[in-house]
C-alpha cells in the first residue's frame, strides 16, 4: 500500500510556506471582544440560546443547533453577552479566561454512543475548510462499512501551515484523536497522506508512529502537487480508490479528517474542552511577524493582524483561506470563525490583480490541469451561456474549484468564479421547483378535499330528500341519466392511485429513512380524499339508479 | 406452369404482408388501449414550468387549468408570477414565439402578512387561499404559514378589515446569490488599477 497511485491533471504554484512555518505556534493574545457568527459549519445556522447581559464562561453553550446537520456554538471568552442578532452573537470580555469544561472521558472504554454525543456538544466540525459537523460525519457508520481512516495533512495550497505546524508540535495527540475516530467507525486502517515539502511534521509522526495503539497507522509521503489535499484526489492518490461521482468517501469505505479536526476531537474527549480555538496560518508579506497561532474563535481579523505587525500603507488586500480556493476579505472586522485556516495579507505585487480577461483561444490548458477530469472550456461557454442542461450533462457539479484551470488560463478567464455563479445559480432554481412541487401538491389536497367535501354534501342532501320521499325525486333523477360506468372507472383509477401512493411511500421511506417524507403523506392524503369524493359519487349514483328501478 | 407458380407466389406474398399487417395492427391497438394514459403528458410538462403560485393572474383557476388552456391553444403571457423566464422556457418547450408578458411582472417574492391585531377572524381569506396557508377558526385570530404560501395576493381581495399586507419575502443567507459583472473584453492598458481594501 505504500506505492503511490495518481490523479489526473495538476499544477505546481510557487509554494511560499517558509513566511509561516519558520516560528513556533504561539497563543495569540485574549480578544477584548469577540463576535461569533451563527453559521459556520455547513447545513443550517445554529439557534442562539443566550440573550444579551447573560454571563458566560469560556465553553459555555451560546448557540444549539438546529435540524440535522448543524452544530453547538461556544464561547470562546468568558466574559458578559453584548448582543445578539439574528446572525451573530457579541461577548465582551472580562480578562478572566474562566473555563467550563466537559466532564474527560477515557476514550479506549467510554461507550461509542457517549463519544458520539461528546462530539456533538463540543461542536466539532471539519477544521479543512468545509466545516462539516464531525458528530453527523462519525454517524456515516450507520449506513456504510468504513475500512480506512485517511488523515489528510497533505495541506497541498500554498502559504497555510497550520496543519504542518499541528502536526509538528502535537503528532501525539492527533494520532490518539484519529484512533478515537477509528474506534467510532470501525475502520481497521489509519493511513496518513502528507506532501514531503513537511520533513519536519513528516520527522514528528514518525516519531508517533510506534506509539499509536490499537489500529496501526500507516505513513505514505506523496510528491507536492497541487491540488492532492483534495479528498477525493488523496483518497485516489493513498489507496487508488474512485469515489463515485455523486457519491462520498464512504461509498469506497473511507473516512477523511484534518489533523486539525483530529487534534479538536481530543480535546473534546480526554480534556472536555469545546472547540473554542483553532490554529491559524497569519502570513503574506504586509505582515512583519508571520507565523501560527491558537486563535479564540471570533477574534477580529483586524486585531489578529495588527498583533503580527501589520503594514497597513503597503497591504494591497487579505485573503481567507489560500491563494488558491480563498476569498478576500471585504473588511478587516470579520472575525476568525471555524473554518479561518489562513490569513495571507498580502502587498500589491505580491498577489497581484490577474490582467484583463481575453477571448478564450481554446489551447486546451485548462484540461490538461484539471484534477477531475472536466472540461473546463466547455463549461466556461455553457456557463456564459447559462446553458444548464449542459452545464450539468459536463458534470459541473463535480468541480471542486480548486482554480488550477484559472490559474494555467493564458487569457486570464476567471473560469471558476463563473462555476461558481452557475452552481449557486442552479442551486437556487433547484430550490424554486421543489417549492413550486410543494405548492403545486398543497394545492391538489384542497382541491381533493373541497371535491369530498362537495360529494358528501350531495350525498346528505340525497339522503335527506330519499327520507322524506319526495315525488320530485324521482321525477328529477330519470332526467339526467347516470353514468355509473364512467364512476366506477374513476373510483377504480381512484383506488389505484391512493395504491400506488402508499407504495412510494412505503419505498422511499424504507430507502432513506431521513428524507422529509411530508410530500409524499400529503400526495397519498390527495389520493384518499379523491378515493372518499370518488366513493361518494358511485354510492349515490347506485342509490339513484336503485331508486329509478324499484318504482 | 410459371405463371401458376408466379401467382402463387404473388398471392403467398401479398397474404403473408397482409397477415402482418393486421397482427401488428391488432397488437399495436391492443398496446395502445392497455397502456393508455389517462393524464396528457404535454400538460404535465406545462404545468412543471409554470411557477406553482395557483394566484390565478392569468384568468384560470390554478397553474394546472391554466396549462390545460395553454395546450388548447392559449397565449403564453398570461403568467406575471413566472414573468419572462417562464414565457421563454414555454415557448421552447411548445415551439412557438416567445411574446411580451401581459401584465406587470412581479418585481420580487412576496409573502402574505395578517395585521393579527386587527384581524376580526371572518375566515374568508382561509376559504380564498388555494395551498391552504392560512390558519384559524371562527372568530379566532388567523395566520400565514409564511414557508406554505406563494405570494398570490388572493387573500387581499376577500378580508373585510384590509389586515393583510404582502411584504417582500426575506431569502435565507444560504441561498444569497453572487453578483457577477464580466467585464467587456478590454485591451489590458484600459484597465483601472485596483483598489485595496481597508
Amino acid at each position: 500500500m505504500s506505492n503511490v497511485f495518481d490523479f489526473p491533471g495538476g499544477i505546481y504554484p510557487p509554494e511560499r510556506k517558509q513566511r509561516s512555518n519558520q516560528s513556533v505556534l504561539i497563543e495569540a493574545p485574549l480578544p477584548r471582544w469577540v463576535s461569533l457568527p451563527l453559521q459556520q459549519h455547513s447545513g443550517q445556522p445554529a439557534t442562539p440560546c443566550v440573550s444579551a447581559g447573560d454571563m458566560v464562561k469560556v465553553g459555555s453553550v451560546v448557540a444549539k443547533r438546529e435540524g440535522m446537520i448543524s452544530s453547538d456554538l461556544h464561547a470562546s471568552i468568558s466574559g458578559t453577552v453584548r448582543e445578539v442578532s439574528t446572525t451573530q452573537i457579541t461577548i465582551e470580555g472580562d480578562g478572566q479566561d474562566a473555563w467550563l469544561r466537559l466532564t474527560p472521558l477515557e476514550w479506549q472504554s467510554a461507550e461509542p454512543h457517549a463519544l458520539l454525543e461528546r462530539l456533538n456538544e463540543s461542536g466539532i466540525v471539519g477544521l479543512g475548510g468545509a466545516g462539516f459537523p464531525t458528530h453527523i460525519k462519525a454517524r456515516v457508520v450507520e449506513r456504510h462499512t468504513i475500512d480506512t481512516l485517511v488523515i489528510n495533512a497533505a495541506e497541498c495550497e500554498p502559504y497555510i501551515t497550520a496543519d504542518d505546524l499541528t502536526l509538528r508540535h502535537y503528532a501525539n495527540e492527533v494520532l490518539e484523536g484519529a484512533q478515537i475516530i477509528a474506534k467510532l467507525c470501525g475502520a481497521q486502517h489509519i493511513v496518513i497522506g502528507i506532501e514531503d515539502n513537511k520533513p519536519e511534521a513528516i520527522g514528528a509522526l514518525k516519531q508517533a508512529l510506534t506509539n499509536s495503539q490499537p489500529i496501526p497507522v500507516e505513513l505514505t509521503v506523496i510528491a507536492t502537487r497541487y491540488p492532492s489535499g483534495g479528498e477525493r484526489q488523496l483518497i485516489k492518490k493513498l489507496l487508488d480508490l474512485n469515489v463515485p461521482s455523486d457519491g462520498l468517501p464512504a461509498d469506497v469505505g473511507v473516512l477523511c479528517h484534518n489533523p486539525g479536526t483530529l487534534l479538536a476531537i481530543l480535546h473534546a474527549v480526554r480534556d472536555g474542552q469545546p472547540l473554542v480555538s483553532r490554529v491559524v496560518t497569519l502570513t503574506g508579506e504586509a505582515i512583519t511577524q508571520p507565523g501560527n497561532r491558537w486563535v479564540r474563535l471570533g477574534t477580529p481579523v483586524r486585531e489578529l493582524l495588527e498583533q503580527a505587525g501589520l503594514n497597513t500603507l503597503e497591504l494591497h488586500q487579505v485573503i481567507q483561506g489560500g491563494p488558491m480556493m480563498g476569498a478576500p476579505l471585504q473588511t478587516l472586522d470579520t472575525p476568525v470563525t471555524k473554518l479561518t485556516n489562513c490569513l495571507i495579507a498580502a502587498k500589491l505585487e505580491e498577489l497581484a490583480p490577474p490582467p484583463a480577461e481575453s477571448p478564450c483561444i481554446r489551447c486546451g490548458e485548462c484540461e490538461s490541469v484539471c484534477p477531475v477530469a472536466l472540461l473546463p472550456q466547455q463549461l466556461h461557454w455553457y456557463a456564459r451561456a447559462q446553458d444548464d442542461a449542459k452545464l450539468e450533462r459536463y458534470h459541473l457539479f463535480d468541480c471542486i474549484e480548486c482554480g488550477a484551470c484559472s490559474y494555467v488560463c493564458p487569457s486570464h478567464i476567471p473560469l471558476v468564479v463563473d462555476y461558481r455563479e452557475a452552481k449557486s445559480r442552479i442551486r437556487l432554481q433547484r430550490i424554486e421547483a421543489t417549492k413550486a412541487e410543494h405548492a403545486k401538491h398543497r394545492f391538489e389536497f384542497r382541491q381533493a378535499r373541497l371535491a369530498r367535501e362537495e360529494a358528501e354534501k350531495q350525498a346528505r342532501k340525497q339522503a335527506r330528500q330519499a327520507q322524506q320521499r319526495r315525488p320530485t325525486n324521482t321525477a328529477a333523477a330519470s332526467g339526467d341519466k347516470v353514468d355509473l360506468r364512467g364512476l366506477r372507472i374513476a373510483h377504480a383509477a381512484a383506488k389505484a392511485s391512493v395504491k400506488k401512493a402508499e407504495k412510494t411511500l412505503a419505498r422511499v421511506a424504507q430507502e432513506d429513512p431521513k428524507q422529509s417524507l411530508d410530500d409524499l403523506e400529503m400526495q397519498l392524503a390527495t389520493a384518499q380524499e379523491n378515493l372518499k369524493a370518488a366513493e361518494l359519487q358511485l354510492a349515490q349514483a347506485r342509490d339513484q339508479q336503485s331508486s329509478e328501478e324499484s318504482p | 406452369m410459371n405463371s401458376t407458380i408466379d401467382l402463387i407466389g404473388i398471392f403467398s406474398a401479398v397474404a403473408v404482408l397482409t397477415g402482418l399487417g393486421i397482427g401488428f395492427g391488432a397488437l399495436l391497438g391492443v398496446v395502445s388501449e392497455r397502456f393508455k394514459r389517462e393524464d396528457n403528458p404535454l400538460v404535465e410538462q406545462i404545468d412543471a414550468l409554470l411557477p406553482q403560485t395557483q394566484c390565478g393572474q392569468c384568468g384560470y383557476p390554478g397553474c394546472r387549468p391554466y396549462a390545460e388552456a395553454i395546450n388548447q391553444g392559449d397565449a403564453l403571457n398570461k403568467c406575471p408570477p413566472g414573468g419572462e423566464a417562464t414565457i421563454h422556457a414555454l415557448a421552447d418547450l411548445l415551439g412557438r414565439d416567445p411574446e411580451p408578458l401581459d401584465g406587470e411582472a412581479q418585481s420580487e417574492a412576496k409573502v402574505a402578512f395578517i395585521r393579527e391585531a386587527e384581524c376580526i377572524g371572518c375566515t374568508k381569506c382561509i376559504q380564498a387561499c388555494p395551498v391552504d396557508a392560512i390558519i384559524g377558526a371562527a372568530k379566532l385570530m388567523h395566520t400565514v404559514i409564511e414557508d406554505e404560501c406563494t405570494g398570490c395576493d388572493l387573500c387581499l381581495d376577500p378580508c373585510p378589515v384590509d389586515c393583510i399586507d404582502m411584504l417582500p419575502r426575506s431569502a435565507p443567507i444560504t441561498q444569497w446569490q453572487p453578483v457577477v459583472a464580466h467585464s467587456s473584453n478590454m485591451i489590458a492598458s484600459d484597465r483601472q488599477p485596483a483598489s485595496g481594501v481597508s
